[in-house]
């Protein structure tokens, strides 16, 4: 009988052992210092992927860490507004995260549901109480409070729709009151049959909103890259049309543009992308930029995928597809730059100070490589090593 | 074993005391019944003042005690040598079953023996228990029907083999899961852990579940019926006939469950969230005969069929899912042929032979899509909830599957076992709803498999059958065919093909250290043969992956096995395992961004040790209880396809795998508490599994984390009239924890169970015995 006790006992203090057992809290880390610099890596290698938002000061940090990093579902898009960051889940998730830097942290501020499944491309900032989020999937527009994180109103794009229920609003860019929303017009996600398209939205005007059409290619803006449609210093508005990523026939990528002041396509300016040979690659061809970032003076910088340099089929450990480039969207010309070929869930770019930053994995690196626009000179191998595929790169103002 | 011969004297108890091996007589062995002694004279014999009825023990040094009820006046006693004894019972009579399940164990494999007599009252399901094992998880996605993987060591889906009477069960799609079996088929499991046995065929990467099926020699009736929460019922008939004199059997069995899987959760991609699951109900229908001869050539000719149908609805979590389902239907028949005493009663044979005509589908043809408050809208994608359009499949597939087992004995001590698995598959997928939204053919292309898996495994044991060695040669050749098809080809695609050939081996030892103690340990490369899905993808975003080639293991497992009887009631079982394994060119998906394909691409250790202890407390208590810790860590030092860039995960926990889990149970039971010839159960069952995140943990902010959880599970049975009717009523989940074991998809929370049996048995056959190897 006393076995019988001293067993019982002992498989309650086993009990009560896995009830009471509980992990200490992770404790903050305490860093001094002001970090220029935010990025986003992902870790492919795990199924499913995930993402680490984090800052690092500058480039003479050597390695981006993900210790003190926020973790995301994969490929998040980011905002910065001041010192706040604004996390969009893209297509792995539903909820939009605020942060806030603080000395080398992120701090939690806030967050915000978005539609299930809504997936949400871009985000812009007009005021302290009003922000606009694109929601592909819905076809809508989230009007938030940036500041208390809340959904104040949907602007509905739905019936602008073809196919189907949505015009996949996509990249967006505001000025004078008026929102610039591309729309990717695809029923299966990958394809679009459709003319490329811009909505124009009056913000002071009740929303009313404007459509313009281009048929000369398709697929206005990417879902991948915020960045896709710009404004020169001239204040006219390009974009980068991806026409199907290159897999419907006939179709071609290029850079159309809206004059400042115009609420239509330029008939005279379409960059045809798709059909331009660039010297120095396999093929002379990219079917499409993955992520470009507009500097100055008609010159931007771009990371085209060279289909030449896919197997087939395609070979997901090698394969390194991606080459960085440099743009004369003015003359019209593309030149490759002397940096290395990277996998698709990198080739991210920004300027910082003299330099153009390159967030590329690498055969022989994954970290940040620059180029410099004084120079034009490429870095050997990455300045800063990453942990993870480096998919955003931005900079505090 | 032990056995004695007895003969009919005269007067006093009289009798001769052998030994085992050279049939010599024993001098000064000590006999012994109630108060009187003597000992065996120079020629073995003895003389005894006893009479029938009273007891008789005979004792000598180095031999195992031997304790009987004298039924005869004159007895020729022989004794074994104690090393020889492990099989035996001394006080206490173990069921078959139980005898059966100690001898699996004592095999050179780390070996989990699940009996009938832990199945088949309760009221819960196979997964269920299953997961009550050391070192064993299942990874749910939802409710009844769902996706189940079973995680053995930290491997789990299709590198862990499942088996049913040692043929391999993998459906071409995965249709038909481990727990579509009813319990009241099942005979015994067998979880086979951190190496398999060759004769049991098949690829995997080093653990397995063997499912036997029960065959009674009788005719019987076995009616089940079952409702749980979630508006779940399940029924089962089996209608079994044995004619003695023809030697002839034949069965039915019907066996339906059907469940809404209607329970509440939160939506684990948005904040505060909570809705219930409206959209998730399961059906399946298993009907299924056989006939079997017994007095043929053969001694053993089944023939079966089966029919099974099943429809799933898809329960959507990132998005509120409405119309899609899966349903198929499966139609199998089978021939076992089992044969012994050939060639001088050293051969046996066993032979099988399986068709299989699998039929699935899957709808999405939904022209609206629906948020979480019921709201519906057009379809995003003009129609279909899910993907990048529509579907409306039926994917034909024809399976015939061959396995030859020629087990020969060299010797008393030694045999040899071939082993030969033949799979011949095809599969004819159409999906002209899908085709016409993509505009050009993306899914009409067959594919087609064959592979044959052969070993050869030799056994030997040493005279006193304390010592046994194994060996095993495993050659596998998979041969594939499809088509190179993806969403970016504008031509016809070209039809491809894959051939490998790969080699396996086996090598372990078991050793009785003693009466109850033995120690075992193995070794082996282990093989896991990439599939048609893995091989040839989707058709659409999945792109083919010709150059895949074989996941490999080389797992060392070593145990400690302890099992003794201590008296009437109390039996003591303990069982400690060590385990590393290095697993290399594991599979998964990849992608560059835009498509995905599968790549062999992680490259792992595994490394733990699960201890399991069973123990009658008091005639009435008994106890179980298992531990498993368990590691997986990601071994790859540089990312695969680079210059030796460093990879930021190496070193680290593999992620979504648990690492520490435990169970407990207690069983209280009381014969004829309530009625004469009833039989009374109570049981409870702890199940914890410790924390752990489904991305790599690389962050002090790392959220991604499946959280702990303890659930408590209560039973009572109570059997009437020699188990005949038994009501069975079961709690699973009872504190309601939210429970979480595979990425963030949550399961059911507190479950309340009523199951009723009957069963019905005629007279025992004693002319033929089953067996199931």
């Amino acid at each position: 009988m006393n076995k019988t006790k001293i067993t019982l006992i002992a498989l309650i203090a086993l009990i009560f052992c896995f009830t009471a057992c509980e992990e200490d809290e992770p404790e903050t880390p305490i860093i001094d210092e002001n970090h220029d610099i935010i990025l986003v890596t992902n870790i492919n290698s795990s199924s499913p992927a995930t993402a680490y938002i984090g800052t690092i000061k500058d480039l003479n940090v050597n390695e981006f860490e993900v210790s003190n990093a926020r973790q995301s579902t994969q490929t998040p898009f980011l905002v910065l507004d001041g010192d706040d960051v604004y996390a969009l889940p893209n297509q792995r998730g539903d909820v939009l995260k605020k942060y806030k830097r603080n000395n080398g942290l992120l701090d939690e501020v806030g967050s915000l549901s978005l539609p299930s499944g809504s997936i949400s491309i871009s985000m812009v900032v007009e005021s302290q109480d009003r922000a606009y989020v694109s929601l592909w999937v819905t076809g809508k527009i989230a009007v938030i409070n940036p500041t208390t994180m809340t959904l104040i109103e949907y602007i509905d794009l739905t019936s602008y729709a073809i196919g189907d229920a949505s015009p996949d609003p996509a990249n967006m860019v505001l000025r004078d009151g008026k929102l610039y929303v591309t729309c990717t017009q695809t029923s299966d996600g990958y394809t679009s049959a459709h003319p490329a398209q811009v909505l124009i939205i009056d913000l002071e005007n009740g929303n009313s909103i404007t459509s313009v059409t281009d048929s000369r290619t398709s697929w206005a803006g990417a879902i991948d890259d915020m960045h896709a449609m710009f404004f020169d210093e001239k204040g006219d508005l390009y974009m980068f049309c991806v026409a199907s990523y290159g897999f419907m026939p006939g179709q071609k990528c290029g850079f159309l543009r809206i004059k400042n002041g115009e609420t239509e396509f330029d008939p005279d300016y379409f960059f045809n992308v798709a059909d331009y040979n660039i010297s120095g690659i396999p093929g002379n061809k990219i079917d499409y930029f993955q992520h470009i970032y507009y500097h100055e003076n008609g010159t931007l910088f771009g990371a085209g995928n060279i289909y030449a340099l896919a197997s087939n089929p395609p070979d997901y450990v090698n394969d390194r597809t991606v080459g960085s480039f440099k743009v004369d969207i003015y003359n019209q010309t593309i030149t490759k730059l002397d940096l290395p070929y990277c996998n698709g869930y990198s080739a991210s770019l920004t300027k910082y100070e003299k330099n153009i930053l390159w967030g590329l994995s690498t055969e022989t690196g994954v970290g940040i490589y620059t180029y410099d626009l004084s120079t034009g000179t490429t870095s050997d191998g990455p300045v800063v090593t990453t942990q993870g595929d480096p998919s955003v790169i931005e900079i505090f103002d | 074993m032990l056995f004695f011969i007895v003969h009919i004297s005269q007067a006093q108890i009289t009798g001769v005391v052998l030994d085992d091996d050279s049939d010599e007589t024993l001098v000064g062995a000590v006999i012994r019944s109630g108060k009187q002694h003597t000992v065996t004279k120079v020629d073995g014999t003895f003389e005894i003042n006893a009479q029938v009825g009273d007891s008789l023990e005979v004792r000598f040094l180095g031999y195992k005690t031997y304790q009987t009820i004298i039924t005869k006046k004159h007895l020729r006693v022989v004794l074994r040598h104690k090393s020889e004894m492990l099989d035996e019972i001394n006080v206490i009579d173990l069921s078959q079953e139980e005898t059966e399940a100690k001898r699996i164990k004592s095999s050179v494999n780390s070996v989990t023996v699940i009996t009938s007599k832990e199945l088949i009252s309760r009221a819960g399901n196979l997964n269920e228990i299953l997961a009550r094992q050391a070192g064993i998880q299942i990874r749910q996605t939802g409710g009844l029907g769902s996706q189940a993987r079973i995680n053995i060591r930290g491997l789990e889906g299709k590198r862990v083999q499942i088996f049913i009477d040692g043929n391999p069960l993998n459906t071409p799609d995965g249709s038909l899961g481990i727990n579509d079996l009813p319990l009241q088929v099942i005979e015994r499991i067998e979880v086979y852990k951190g190496s398999v046995p060759a004769w049991l065929g098949g690829d995997g990467l080093g653990s397995a579940v063997n499912v036997v099926i029960r065959h009674r020699d009788l005719s019987y009736v076995d009616v089940n019926l079952a409702r749980q929460s979630y508006n779940t019922s399940r029924a089962g008939l089996i209608l079994k006939k044995s004619f003695d004199r023809q030697g002839i059997e034949a069965g039915v069995g019907v066996f339906n469950t059907y469940s809404d899987n209607n329970y509440s959760m939160d939506v684990p991609f948005q904040e505060d969230l909570n809705v219930v699951r409206d959209h998730d109900k399961f059906h399946s229908l298993l009907v299924g005969g056989g006939i079997t001869f017994t007095k043929l050539w053969f001694d053993e000719i089944e023939l079966e069929g089966a029919y099974m149908s099943t429809q799933k609805e898809i329960q959507g979590i990132t998005r509120n899912i409405q119309h899609a389902e899966n349903h198929g239907t499966t139609l199998v028949g089978v021939m076992n042929l089992k044969k012994t005493g050939l060639l001088n009663n050293r051969l046996s044979l066993r032979y099988t032979l399986i068709k299989g005509k699998i039929d699935v589908a899957f709808v999405d043809t939904s022209s609206y899509s629906y948020s979480w408050d019921g709201n519906r809208t057009p379809s995003i994608y003009g129609r279909g909830e899910l993907g990048n359009g529509p579907n409306l499949s039926d994917t034909k597939q024809n399976e015939l599957r061959h396995r030859l087992n020629l087990n020969y004995s060299l010797n008393e001590t030694s045999n040899l076992n071939f082993n030969n698995t033949i799979r011949k598959g095809d599969f004819n997928p159409t999906d002209d709803v899908a085709n016409e939204f993509a505009g050009k053919n993306l899914f009409n292309y067959p594919g087609a498999l064959f592979n044959s898996v052969s070993s050869l495994t030799f056994e030997k044991q040493n005279k006193h059958l304390s010592f046994l060695f194994s060996a095993a040669i495993k050659h596998y050749f998979n041969h594939t065919e499809g088509y190179n098809t993806n969403i970016y080809l504008q031509e016809s695609p070209e039809g491809i093909n894959s051939n490998t050939h790969n080699w396996g081996y086996n090598l372990g030892f078991r050793y009785n250290i003693n009466e109850y103690l033995l120690v075992k340990a193995v070794h082996e490369r282990a093989v896991r043969l990439p599939n048609n899905a893995e091989i040839f993808g989707d058709g659409v975003l999945i792109t083919p992956s010709l150059k895949l080639q074989p996941e490999e293991a080389y797992n060392y497992t070593a145990g400690l096995v302890y099992d003794r009887i201590m008296n009437s009631y109390r039996r003591i079982q303990a069982e400690v395992n060590g385990f590393y394994m290095s697993v290399d060119n594991l599979i998964q998906l990849a992608g560059n961004g835009l498509s995905l394909g599968y790549v062999n691409y992680a490259k792992a250790y595994i490394i733990g040790t699960d201890l399991e202890l069973k123990t009658d407390i008091t005639p009435w208590l008994c106890s179980g209880l298992n531990l498993t810790y368990q590691k997986v860590v990601d071994n790859n030092q540089y990312i695969p396809g680079t210059q030796e860039v460093e990879n930021p995960t190496y070193g680290l926990d593999i992620p979504n795998i648990p690492q520490f889990f435990a169970n407990l149970n207690l069983e209280l039971h009381k014969n004829n508490l309530l009625l004469n010839n009833s039989n009374t159960r109570f049981l409870y069952d702890l199940a914890y599994t410790q924390e752990y995140n489904y991305g790599f943990a690389l962050s002090v902010y790392d959220q991604f984390v499946i959280p702990s959880f303890l659930t408590h599970t209560v039973s009572f049975e109570q059997s009437f009239q020699k188990d005949r009717y038994t009501i069975t009523l079961e709690v699973n989940n009872l504190s309601d924890q939210m429970v979480i074991n595979n990425f963030n998809q949550p399961l059911p929370g507190r479950t309340y169970r009523i199951k009723l049996r009957c069963l019905l048995l005629g007279k025992k056959t004693q002319n033929h015995q089953h067996q199931n190897h």
